[in-house]
């Protein structure tokens, strides 16, 4: 309804001042006039107070994008306000959307700013919030325009950034400048070496305690700083588990989408290039890339992951894999063409890591271990074990995602391997 | 069911004046009704309140209104202001019921607004009432009564007019 009308409290007013005074003439009956002569207050101030403006109603929240477990302020704006004594919003709430007051509705009189709703999303994902029904009262209670829907806003989520942090290098630095001590010599800051003089070595190079031990000029060397390609590779073929949204359960898609955010982050912070390829709908590929407008840009296709609801084919996934790069793979490893795609990989010699973010499932959701889901799952977990023994036999190590220090010994191993010489099959 | 345990404590309280003041207007007269008057009375009030925004708001004030005219052996004791007090009270209530769902918590500017409102309107009243004790004692008057009708009759088509008006206007 888009225009101002009659209220059903007006038209109780008129209507009970009407009957009461006709009453009290055709009767005779003077208690009728006491009766309803307040009733007419009401009634003749309300048809008085009939707004004539057509109000506009913009959605103000603020922002379209957010981390998982933040809040917004809804707002209103309503335009022009004139007439308008009392505005009632009744928001919707979707899912993974929670709000303040919890009953999703706020009223109030005008003169003291439009009232204001608390949303808060509890899942990172595109979700369209602010979706809800406004009513605007006039003076005196009279008029009524609307409920009127305004539609929602869409919202990038961002995946709440888990607490990590490594301290280990990338095995595979490749780079020309960066944080990771490289395997070469290089003009960095640390420590590698002393060596006798060469043409060409830089005078301030000369170590002269050494030089004046042994008689001959002797110069310190450093190892080049050098940066790393990193590429995150998030299996969306599956999400097994409930969502209880940031705080409550996490499905495996949640655990999956968070680790690779938050290795993201560490690896752009660090000055690292990040590349991102999502297995599953939309197939999105980001290239390898750094700083922070990159950083917003992987963390912006993170959001935007949904899990496969059709079924899968079993062609083998390509990983988008190109030049030297530490490879992540987040996945539950429950889809047996990314466990070959990631065998292959290691197969060519590229240090990949699988980051097992499948996370502990309760038996009990599936009616006990003694059910048949149970058993089914079960038996699907000993298969699991079994794909993911045998990638590790190849070389390619499997951790489970446990928030800080989760890859530092795996790494420290692979960069230790990566110093020895190896020979690649293609 | 569970749409009811939802509703706000402020919604609650005034849709418990809804009920509760159109019988305090009965019991103000000082007489007795008669049981299926006030059974029918109070289902009405009680469909009232669950929906404020129903007919049966303007039935069940007509019908307090009404019954006081035809039934109440003295109408213009001084107890017809607490009546017609709880009646405009019946009426505020269920209009602040009606500004949103029932889990809407009344504001409480906006409640302050239609108690100072109902208090300026029930000013009619006592002026009403003292102009009926005073005619009361009169000879009659068919001259007055006429203008009277004159009078009511215009008010209401001026109010009809302006409604009408209203939704033209806008459609």
């Amino acid at each position: 309804m888009t225009r101002w009308v009659a209220t059903p409290a007006l038209a109780r007013a008129c209507v009970v001042a009407a009957a009461g005074l006709v009453g009290a003439v055709a009767l005779g009956s003077p208690v009728l006039v006491v009766l309803a002569a307040p009733f007419v207050v009401p009634a003749v101030l309300g048809l008085a107070h009939r707004p004539r403006t057509t109000p506009r109603l913009v959605p103000d929240l603020g922002t379209h994008r957010l981390h998982e477990g933040q809040g917004i302020v809804s707002g209103l704006v309503v335009d022009p306000p004139d007439g308008v004594e009392h505005v009632t919003r009744v928001l919707e709430r979707p899912s993974y959307v929670v709000l303040s007051p919890a009953s999703g509705t706020v009223g109030g009189l005008v003169r003291d700013g439009v009232p204001e709703a608390g949303i808060g999303v509890t899942r990172w994902g595109r979700r369209t919030v602010g979706a809800e029904q406004v009513a605007l009262t006039g003076a005196w209670a009279g008029f009524r325009w609307g409920p009127r829907e305004v539609p929602g806003v869409s919202v990038a989520v961002l995946p709440q950034a888990a607490a990590f942090d490594s301290r280990a290098e990338v095995p595979q630095p490749d780079g020309l400048v960066g944080a990771h001590r490289s395997r070469r010599v290089g003009s960095g800051s640390e420590f590698s070496g002393i060596r006798g003089f060469a043409p060409g070595d830089r005078l301030r190079r000369i170590h002269w305690p050494v030089s004046l031990r042994t008689g001959t000029l002797q110069v310190v060397t450093t190892r080049a700083e050098q940066d790393s390609g990193v590429l995150v590779v998030v299996d969306a073929f599956r999400d097994l588990g409930a969502s209880g949204g940031v705080g409550g359960a996490a499905s495996s898609l949640d655990l999956t989408v968070r680790a690779a955010s938050a290795l993201a982050e560490h690896h752009v912070r660090v000055g690292d290039r990040v590349g991102l390829r999502v297995l599953g709908p939309g197939d999105a590929r980001v290239p390898l890339g750094s700083g922070t407008r990159h950083l917003h840009r992987l963390t912006g296709t993170l959001a935007r992951v949904v899990p496969e609801t059709r079924r899968v084919e079993d062609a083998v996934p390509d990983l988008g894999v190109q030049g030297d790069c530490v490879v992540y793979v987040l996945s539950p490893m429950l889809h047996a063409p990314v466990v070959t795609a990631t065998a292959a990989l290691a197969g060519r010699g590229v240090p990949v890591l699988v980051i097992d973010t499948l996370g502990e499932r309760d038996l009990d959701e599936l009616g006990g271990p003694r059910s048949r889901a149970g058993l089914a799952w079960r038996m699907r977990r000993v298969e699991r074990d079994n794909l993911l023994d045998r990638l590790a036999g190849l070389g390619c190590p499997v951790v489970p995602w446990r928030g800080p220090g989760t890859v530092d010994e795996v790494l420290h191993r692979l960069a230790r391997r990566a110093q020895q010489p190896r020979v690649r099959a293609r | 069911m569970s749409a009811l345990r939802r509703w706000s404590r402020s919604a609650v309280l005034a849709r418990l004046l809804v009920v509760l003041l159109p019988l305090v207007a009965v019991a103000a007269a000082g007489q007795r009704p008669a049981t299926p008057f006030v059974v029918v009375l109070a289902a009405l009030a009680v469909a009232w309140a669950i929906a404020p925004e129903s007919p049966v708001g303007w039935i069940v004030l007509v019908l307090v209104i009404g019954w006081w005219g035809v039934r109440v052996a003295d109408p213009l004791q001084p107890t017809v202001l607490l009546a017609a007090a709880a009646l405009l009270g019946a009426h505020v209530a269920a209009l602040l019921a009606s500004y949103g769902p029932g889990r809407l918590t009344i504001d409480g500017p906006l409640a302050l607004l239609w108690v100072r409102r109902a208090l300026l309107a029930l000013l009619v009243a006592p002026v009403a009432w003292a102009a009926a004790l005073g005619l009361e004692g009169a000879p009659d008057q068919p001259a007055l009564w006429t203008v009277a009708l004159v009078t009511v009759a215009g008010l209401v088509l001026a109010a009809a007019l302006a409604l009408r008006q209203a939704a033209g206007d806008e459609s």
